[in-house]
């Protein structure tokens, strides 16, 4: 039998294919993955603040996640239009001081420790894929592109922060009108365009569901940034708005990887 | 084991590393002729031994529980599963027999030899090969193989208990794990050195084996001749000279002498070869050392066919005509002609013989037509012995010539045998060669024989003065007569007594029947061109629009039964084959397959080695005559060759109830294939989380090859590669499977 192996390579191997798409005929599949990446150049910029117990704590920024979720009809057995929907969760690094107001008039400013900001972004893509001219969609490796929209926002929460004094003699100075937001989370968030795309591959383990992975590359762009986005009136971001450190923290997080489970209807 | 080099190439080369073979060589007979005119070929009979039902897995899981105490641990995983799955792939791939006339006869043999060695006796087993490679090999598990060929070549009962005496001699003293262990440890030695081992082991099997033979008590005369038979065993089975008149039918029927050599080919072999780098001993070397040992030994038996002369030769012949078998399969129609010839002087009547005459002629014809005539003749520098003759005569025709020759010889053979319904098949299929072949011109053709034409022309053209009646009957040409007649090759006034191929057909061209069939294929071949025609004149869209469209109904044949036949799985691990995830992986793809022609209405007929334990020797046969069928279509790869077991296959269609035949095979390896782009990568940093994960996930590499045969037509109807990039999982099997039988399932 092993001969055959050869000869009927030599016989067929260069005829065109033609096939039934589909895992065992279903053509529709339902993924469910979640997404991780190393943000390489973030760590560049230095480690942050991070939570632990109420204590703040120096630590590089190791790791962003995503949850993916998508569908997908497959038109051919190598073509498929499909859509998605995205949850990423990423860091940007926090101000390191703030201007305060005292209750006398005038200000001064005060350097701080600040938990890192969680920032969220939700991404709906339409997308499609293909595979090689012998594929069978939705199962094996493909190819996905997509272009999509996304929305950034800085998440809401209690950020756990802690102040210098900048006074000579090291004391806290009194403050009047102090607001411990120092950013206006109900402000709008910011809208971009997401280009991207995947090697995916899918592996199905039954008659229905398949383990999928893959290596995802995006370039995300900020379209459509607010009129005012950072702090209110009482203390402000001194570094920089977070709308530039949210698009920019977007645009370097050009590789992820996914792992999930995906359905064929 | 090895006493000669001449490996079959359908046993696994890897194997050959872990055995010694033994090639040897025979008289004519006239036993059993009532049996060899409606011959069939060989098949398995009785109970199907362990050997076959086992699964591989299994043995080697036995054999590393027992372990060999020669071998370290390591070793031993790596010799037991060389030889499991190198013999399991012999013992499964159509060509091995069990339970045969000739496995039943080596079986007495070594009762004989074995005597007084019972245990010895009941771990042995004979099996039959079919090849025409003249070998005998035994292995560590305790299995003798002889070939078809071997058994064709010897001239004695006693020269087969010789080497079969030799082979197990090899079997008790362990000379397989020995010479594996040998090579692991001295992997650095040259090939020189691990010859001289390998000749010691080989002289140690013939003085052991000399013992047992002559304590079986067989003739001291016949060690000898078996060397002999060993020296000569690349000619044909036997030494006749045949001449041109073997191929006129009729006196009426001229062919060139030139087309015969006028010299005879010297038979080149001598005893005393160069064997510096040989598994064994040269001729000389042996025979010299076992005449020492003859004129050291006394007592002496005088047996020489013990189980009789007829049996004997009715053995001998049941191999030969395997010999012819073996011969059509693999597309060797030079040696076919000879085999026959040589065959058809005891046996005259066979009918089997004209049917292999016929296929040979058709395969002659057919490479001919495709200009690869060289593939089914020796080369000019192989050219020895009486069979040269048949060699140089083939290669000394022409296209036009062949093509007439051949014809002259398939047609005598059918109007002689009209009512044999596989000959009349193969008749066709030769029309339709020579149809579609666009070599054959009708008109190129006399309707004249040679004799007659020659007459004609001397009559017309030769005016002998002293002879006036002559002069009389004969008017004078003008130059325009002349030219028309130039023009129609049937006025005997343009005879060319070079051009003998014109005059072989006169009866043939004729032929109400012939031209009925002619015109028909032709017809059908008009209609092909005209397609072709048609698509060459579309537009690349409009072609690739055709394309797809026959790619789409390519599967689409409306098949609701199928015999499904081994499906089989090889997972590469480096660069071998990892046989325990593919045997596991086999029995998943036979999963896949039952499930979907369940799911898709189709219904299947599995036939595997994994269920012969259940399905016994009738399923083992039909296995086996599938696989030959599939072997003989590859042989002949681009070509439309006639199936040799074309009766067996109709039994199975009768058995079956479908003519649909499913083979397919499942191939994975991964291979990232890094290369120097890793380098590059590496280098240029920024690359690096684009190149490595990309190729990483891209190294694997499934392929799913699929083909359909008929049986009927002996043909593959239709075939499907899918290419994949993903690993060769259950239900990644399943869904290409699915998708497959889906389509098969429906029609155009």
């Amino acid at each position: 039998m092993r001969t055959l192996v050869f000869i009927s390579i030599f016989f067929i191997g260069s005829s065109v294919q033609a096939q039934n798409t589909g895992l065992y005929g279903k053509k529709i599949s339902l993924d469910l993955s979640f997404g991780g990446a190393m943000p390489v150049i973030n760590m560049l910029n230095g480690s942050m603040y991070k939570s632990r117990s109420g204590v703040l704590v120096e630590k590089l920024d190791m790791f962003d996640y995503s949850i993916r979720t998508g569908a997908s009809y497959a038109l051919a057995n190598n073509f498929a239009l499909g859509f998605e929907f995205d949850i990423e969760f990423m860091n940007i690094h926090a101000p390191t001081y703030a201007y305060v107001s005292y209750p006398s008039g005038g200000a001064t400013s005060m350097q701080m420790k600040h938990e890192a900001l969680n920032m969220r972004t939700m991404v709906f893509m339409p997308r499609f894929e293909f595979t090689s001219h012998s594929g069978l969609l939705p199962i094996g490796l493909s190819h996905q592109i997509g272009i999509g929209f996304s929305r950034t926002k800085i998440v809401q929460k209690d950020y756990e922060h802690v102040f210098y004094p900048t006074t000579y003699n090291n004391e806290l100075p009194i403050l009047d009108d102090f607001d411990e937001r120092f950013y206006d989370y109900t402000n709008d968030a910011f809208k971009g365009l997401v280009f991207m795309y995947t090697l995916n591959v899918r592996t199905p383990i039954n008659k229905f569901m398949m383990i999928t992975y893959g290596i995802r590359y995006n370039f995300n762009v900020g379209i459509d940034a607010p009129a005012y986005f950072g702090a209110p009136d009482v203390t402000y971001f001194a570094e920089s708005n977070a709308y530039s450190a949210s698009k920019e923290r977007r645009l370097y997080s050009l590789i992820s990887f996914n792992l999930g489970m995906s359905f064929a209807l | 084991m090895i006493i000669h080099a001449e490996l079959d190439k359908n046993v696994n080369f890897n194997t050959m590393k872990f055995l010694f073979l033994i090639p040897l060589l025979t008289c004519l007979t006239s036993f059993g002729q009532a049996d060899f005119n409606n011959y069939t070929t060989l098949l398995s009979a009785g109970t199907i031994p362990e050997d076959f039902t086992v699964l591989t897995y299994d043995k080697l899981k036995n054999d590393l529980a027992e372990g060999d105490k020669s071998l370290r641990r390591t070793q031993e995983k790596v010799f037991f599963e060389g030889i499991n799955y190198a013999i399991d792939d012999l013992l499964h791939s159509g060509y091995v027999t069990y339970g045969d006339e000739i496995s039943t006869y080596l079986e007495k043999i070594a009762d004989k030899l074995l005597k007084k060695d019972k245990k010895s006796r009941s771990e042995l087993r004979f099996y039959t090969l079919k090849s025409n490679s003249v070998n005998a090999f035994s292995t560590e598990q305790g299995i003798v193989f002889v070939t078809t060929g071997l058994m064709s070549q010897v001239t004695s009962e006693a020269q087969i208990a010789y080497i079969l005496a030799h082979e197990i001699a090899h079997y008790l003293e362990h000379h397989v794990v020995e010479s594996f262990s040998y090579k692991t440890k001295n992997r650095r030695h040259s090939i020189e050195k691990m010859s001289v081992y390998s000749k010691d082991k080989e002289l140690e099997a013939d003085m052991k084996g000399l013992e047992m033979y002559q304590a079986a008590g067989y003739s001291k005369d016949e060690i000898i001749p078996t060397f002999d038979v060993l020296m000569y065993s690349y000619l044909p089975f036997d030494e006749i000279d045949i001449s041109l008149s073997y191929f006129q039918h009729s006196d009426s029927l001229f062919l060139p002498p030139s087309l015969f050599p006028d010299k005879k080919f010297e038979i080149k072999a001598i005893e005393d070869e160069d064997d510096s780098r040989s598994t064994h001993p040269n001729i000389k070397t042996r025979k010299e050392a076992i005449t020492e040992a003859l004129d050291n030994s006394k007592n002496w038996g005088t047996d020489i066919n013990f189980q009789g002369d007829e049996k004997f030769k009715y053995i001998r012949n049941i191999a030969r005509f395997e010999a012819v078998r073996n011969d059509v399969i693999e597309a060797k129609y030079g040696r076919a002609v000879y085999s026959i010839f040589l065959l058809e002087r005891d046996f005259p009547e066979s009918m089997y013989l004209k049917r292999m005459k016929a296929q040979t002629w058709l395969g002659l014809l057919m490479y001919r037509l495709n200009n690869k005539i060289s593939r089914t003749i020796d080369r000019k520098s192989d050219y020895e012995g009486a069979s040269a003759a048949i060699h140089y005569m083939i290669r000394k025709m022409n296209k036009d010539e062949l093509e007439a020759f051949a014809t002259r010889q398939m047609y005598d053979i059918y109007t002689d045998n009209s009512s044999d319904e596989e000959i009349k098949l193969i008749w066709e299929r030769f029309v339709k060669t020579l149809a579609f072949g666009e070599n054959f011109k009708l008109t190129e053709y006399s309707k004249s024989n040679y004799e007659s034409a020659k007459g004609i022309f001397e009559i017309n053209n030769i005016i002998d003065p002293n002879d006036s009646t002559t002069v009389q009957a004969k008017a004078p040409k003008s130059k325009y007569d002349r030219i028309k007649s130039k023009k129609d090759v049937d006025l005997a006034l343009n005879f060319d007594s070079t051009e003998f191929r014109t005059y072989l057909l006169p009866d043939i061209i004729v032929s109400e029947d012939f031209n009925a069939i002619f015109e028909k294929y032709k017809d059908e071949f008009k209609a092909e061109k005209d397609l072709e025609d048609t698509y060459d004149a579309m537009s690349y869209s409009d072609q690739r629009k055709f394309d797809q469209e026959e790619s789409k109904n390519r599967l689409k044949l409306g098949i609701d039964e199928l015999i499904v036949v081994e499906p089989t799985v090889y997972s590469y691990k480096k660069n071998s084959i990892d046989r325990v995830k593919s045997e596991k992986l086999e029995a998943s793809f036979s999963e896949v397959i039952e499930e979907s022609s369940a799911s898709t209405g189709i219904k299947i007929y599995p036939i595997n080695s994994s269920q012969l334990s259940t399905e016994g020797t009738q399923s083992y046969n039909e296995r086996s005559t599938l696989l030959n069928m599939l072997m003989q279509i590859t042989n002949n790869n681009d070509m439309d060759p006639f199936p040799v077991d074309y009766e067996l296959l109709n039994q199975l269609e009768e058995n079956y109830g479908t003519t649909k035949v499913m083979f397919s095979v499942v191939e994975h390896r991964y291979d990232a294939d890094l290369g120097m782009g890793a380098i590059y990568a590496i280098i240029f940093y920024p690359a690096a989380p684009i190149y490595f994960p990309m190729k990483l996930l891209m190294g694997n590499n499934t392929e799913i090859n699929m083909i359909i045969l008929d049986t009927k037509e002996a043909r593959i109807v239709t075939g499907s590669s899918h290419y994949i990039k993903d690993s060769a999982r259950k239900h990644t099997i399943g869904a290409h499977v699915y998708s497959i039988f889906t389509q098969l399932n429906s029609t155009k």
